[in-house]
């Protein structure tokens, strides 16, 4: 009876969280960003499954301790998706909050914008590398 | 282009309204760009060619134009690209549910509350994560479109992801048809 109770409390506190989280994704909207960009508007409701797929596999399999047992080169393969998506989601939170627009407009270097968003790209890809091969290292 | 490409002609007489479709208001080009056709050049081009009749145009001041090749339908391609697509949303949404519960320390949380609950002391106890898991992803798509609905009109109602790529669309076009009359002006 009270591990009833236990599932429910669980599958609520799934709900508020699951909606959180697609909630910031879509302030966020860069995931609408990379669907207009791959030009591929047709297939919208199959991301929107897939998201929420994701999420609740992953869930699950951070709770238990599952391993697939799979070759190396299958984990660099997912970690170069989850860095893509990690790096669509950093760049969506600084153009959130305004970051660039204001500094471009302080700095006045409105036609010159590939030069900023080249140099934050690198910047973040060097700084990543630091983080890995560098910090935690030590 | 002609005016019938990029609107509806209204008129009483069915020779002159044929007429006014016909009349070409734009010279193809053979790379891909954008343009714009502003009201005032389908006023002028459609006065210029036909006599004695009076032009109103309903609507917004500026067309954009897409112009585009032929597109060639390259199915492999374009399931290759979905399929990247959803592998780093899939991996990318587990991560940042992955990130989120070590932040929160929500394994330790759980089992808590387990504990408040049944008062058994487990590790990982599945009655509580499964459900949890599962809620996730419910509230995904509860947050994305309407799942449980009996109406199905209200079942059909556009997502926060629809309305995003329309604002986007719309934002874009305008961005676009500025920049094309600044590059026009200098």
């Amino acid at each position: 009876m009270y591990s009833f109770l236990s599932a429910f409390v669980g599958l609520s506190a799934g709900v508020v969280i699951g909606s959180a989280a697609a909630a910031f994704f879509t302030l966020l909207n860069f995931i609408s960003r990379t669907i207009q960009v791959a030009n591929a508007r047709k297939m919208v409701k199959i991301y929107q499954n897939i998201i929420a797929l994701g999420a609740s596999a992953y869930s699950f399999i951070y709770f238990s301790n599952i391993t697939f047992k799979l070759n190396n080169m299958i984990s660099a393969l997912v970690s170069l998706f989850m860095g893509y998506f990690l790096g669509m989601f950093s760049s969506a939170l600084a153009e959130v909050l305004d970051v660039i627009p204001i500094l471009s407009k302080k700095l006045k270097t409105k036609h010159r914008l590939k030069y900023i968003t080249t140099s934050l790209l690198f910047g973040k890809t060097l700084g990543s590398l630091c983080y890995w091969l560098i910090y935690v290292k030590r | 282009m002609y005016v019938e490409d990029i609107g509806e002609v209204y008129c009483k007489d069915q020779t002159i309204k044929k007429k006014v479709e016909k009349v070409r208001v734009y010279n193809k080009q053979k790379e891909e760009t954008y343009d714009y056709i502003t009201a005032k050049d389908i006023i002028s081009k459609v006065l210029d060619s036909i006599d004695n009749i009076d032009v109103t145009i309903i609507g917004g001041p500026d067309v954009l134009l897409e112009i585009k090749d032929k597109e060639s339908p390259n199915n492999i391609l374009e399931i290759l690209k979905i399929l990247v697509i959803c592998a780093i949303l899939f991996f990318g949404s587990g991560l940042a549910i992955v990130n989120f519960y070590e932040d929160v320390e929500m394994k330790a949380s759980i089992e808590k509350i387990h504990y408040i609950i049944t008062g058994e002391d487990v590790e990982n106890p599945m009655i509580s994560t499964i459900p949890l898991s599962i809620g996730v992803g419910l509230g995904i798509l509860t947050f994305f479109n309407r799942v449980i609905s009996l109406s199905k009109r209200r079942r059909q109602e556009p997502g926060p992801l629809e309305i995003e790529l329309n604002l986007y669309d719309k934002d874009m076009e305008e961005v676009i048809i500025k920049e094309l009359k600044n590059k026009d002006k200098t």
